[in-house]
């Protein structure tokens, strides 16, 4: 069975029972209110967290079941904010993104040179390859740290608030990026908080209380019902060219 | 961190000048003291050319003794700075020096007393490898004590204020021991100040064996420093087995912790600075800047020592006065500093 799955999610902290699946070529926004344990289930599903009951499948296979370095290189994780390097040069944060591949003492080689070049283009982090980390803006140290990510050449890419810092330019190239890996066969599972880029995705789950409250296409799941339900009554949606515009009634 | 020269070459320029230095350090070193001698005369006796025992039976000993503490000091305050991912995780500021001396202490009470051994000037001359391997427990120890207390390395406030408390109860107890031997105080105090001038050729030896079992994981596992500043999960989740590497890499600065506190006592805030310095010249790199703390804390403690023994010629200062004195201040300007900008 191809695809990342969890499987009767109960723990750690809020998780009450969840089943998620992402498959390849998809993207999987996961949405819901603070505290709904959406970070938690993410971390669960990159296999850094243990969860009470239920378990995470890695086509098809038990995640426990595979080294660690082959998991890091199937699966990428990057997590909200947490701490960065601010002395290290871009390129060599990106280059950390090759570890999975290449282990404590192995050597680049071409695919390696390749994939780190690949990550920093797609990412339009080029431009500061040469630059120390702590000397960039919000949104081009979020680049550059999604540019580590994608260096693994990961097949699911997992990620925490990936817009977070970004302006709204940048969000949008970003959100774009994420259709095109997945039209390329990534599969891709972000928590957002944003319903509105949540609208972009293939597929959303909603979170809440540490139960899927509902899992579907954007314009199926993001009813104003629902909408309200997550985050209070003055929420509503408007229809634009058939995608759901979420917007609060001032 | 000025971007004026490419790269490699100002990576190449940071390690010819600490190189230059150290050597600068060595001579300098060698020459002065309570006799000073002539540059020349210097060279030809460290070429061999020309036998002269105060060079090789007092001088440089001392110095190279001094400069593989110094060393030990250095890459130890990096990798602790590294692996909490806290800049001012220090094995000085950390307890984990005093912990080492209690330890050491504390094995030289119970082989008999302090008297005989600090009669000869140096208590561990006799045994410096249990004594290193007894402060290695010590060290590990009150690291481990730090942390608990701290709740973690992450906050810098408790990490400090933990080190600190750990760090002054150990110190008390170890002064309490060397007080059992009201003699020899003089002595005893001179050791708990941080002191080079016990180091005779087998402090060296010993020395240099616990570098060459301590220093190649360091540096070998420089990338995974690295890639720890990312944070754990991350480091994680890049397949990174991260259980045994922390351990590994706290093993490895705490043994060259233990070395120097055997052979020279508690020497504070070279493992602080060097780093610090350091990464203004390089970059956060570890695989860069292990090895540059290396030589960087080898030349600051001999320039240190080289103060402490020409300042108040003849009588002389332990030169843990002279690094306290220089690094006290430094630390405070980091804590400023750290401050302005949260």
């Amino acid at each position: 069975m191809e695809g990342l799955e969890a499987k009767g999610i109960v723990g750690p902290y809020a998780l009450l029972g969840v089943d998620l699946a992402v498959r390849p070529g998809e993207w999987v926004a996961l949405l819901g209110p603070n505290g709904s344990g959406k970070s938690t289930l993410l971390k669960v599903m990159a296999g850094l967290l243990r969860p009470r009951a239920g378990g995470v499948f890695l086509e098809g296979k038990p995640l426990r079941a595979y080294g660690s370095y082959a998991r890091g290189r199937l699966l990428a994780y990057l997590p909200q904010g947490g701490p960065y390097p601010e002395g290290l040069l871009v390129e060599e944060v990106v280059r950390l993104g090759r570890l999975p591949h290449l282990g404590l003492w192995g050597r680049e080689g071409r695919e390696d040179v390749e994939a780190v070049e690949w990550a920093l283009e797609v990412t339009g982090a080029s431009r500061f390859r040469g630059r120390y980390l702590g000397s960039l803006s919000g949104g081009e140290r979020q680049r550059v740290l999604l540019a580590r990510a994608l260096a693994a050449r990961p097949r699911y890419l997992l990620l925490d608030e990936p817009t977070t810092f970004l302006d709204l330019e940048y969000q949008g190239g970003l959100l774009a990026l994420f259709q095109n890996l997945v039209a390329k066969g990534m599969g891709i599972l972000s928590v957002l908080h944003d319903p509105n880029q949540a609208a972009l995705a293939g597929r959303v789950a909603v979170l809440k209380g540490g139960r899927l409250l509902a899992e579907g296409k954007p314009e199926v799941v993001l009813t104003e019902t629902l909408l309200q339900n997550l985050y209070g009554p003055g929420v509503r949606v408007a229809h634009l060219m058939g995608r759901p515009h979420v917007y609060l009634d001032g | 961190m000025t971007r004026a020269l490419p790269l490699a070459l100002r990576r190449s320029l940071v390690f010819f000048w600490l190189l230059l230095l150290l050597l600068l350090a060595l001579v300098l070193g060698v020459a002065m003291g309570a006799v000073s001698l002539p540059p020349g005369e210097v060279l030809q006796s460290l070429l061999g050319l020309k036998e002269n025992p105060i060079v090789t039976e007092m001088r440089l000993p001392r110095v190279l003794g001094g400069m593989l503490v110094g060393a030990a000091l250095g890459v130890a305050g990096a990798s602790f700075q590294g692996l909490f991912r806290n800049p001012l995780a220090d094995p000085y500021l950390m307890g984990s020096a005093a912990g080492a001396a209690f330890a050491v202490t504390l094995l030289a009470s119970l082989l008999g007393g302090l008297a005989p051994a600090f009669a000869q000037h140096a208590i561990f001359q006799s045994l410096p490898l249990s004594a290193t391997l007894f402060g290695f427990l010590g060290a590990l120890s009150a690291t481990f004590l730090t942390l608990v207390l701290a709740g973690g390395a992450a906050r810098t406030g408790e990490l400090v204020l933990a080190g600190v408390v750990v760090g002054s109860v150990l110190t008390g107890a170890t002064t309490y021991l060397m007080l059992q031997d009201a003699d020899r105080v003089r002595a005893v105090f001179a050791y708990t100040l941080g002191n080079l001038a016990f180091m005779g050729w087998p402090s060296v030896k010993a020395m240099v064996l616990f570098f060459l079992l301590a220093l190649p994981p360091l540096l070998l596992l420089g990338r995974v420093l690295n890639a720890l500043q990312l944070g754990e999960e991350v480091a994680r989740s890049m397949g990174l087995p991260l259980e045994g590497l922390k351990l590994l890499l706290l093993l490895a600065a705490s043994l060259l912790v233990a070395a120097a506190v055997a052979q020279a006592g508690i020497i504070g805030f070279v493992g602080l600075i060097t780093p610090h310095l350091l990464r203004r010249l390089l970059d956060e790199d570890y695989r860069l800047l292990l090895p540059a703390s290396a030589l960087g804390g080898a030349a600051l403690l001999t320039l240190a020592d080289l103060l402490a023994r020409t300042l108040t010629r003849p009588a002389e200062l332990p030169v843990g006065v002279v690094t306290t004195l220089l690094g006290g201040p430094f630390f405070l300007y980091l804590m400023w500093r750290r401050r302005g900008r949260a």
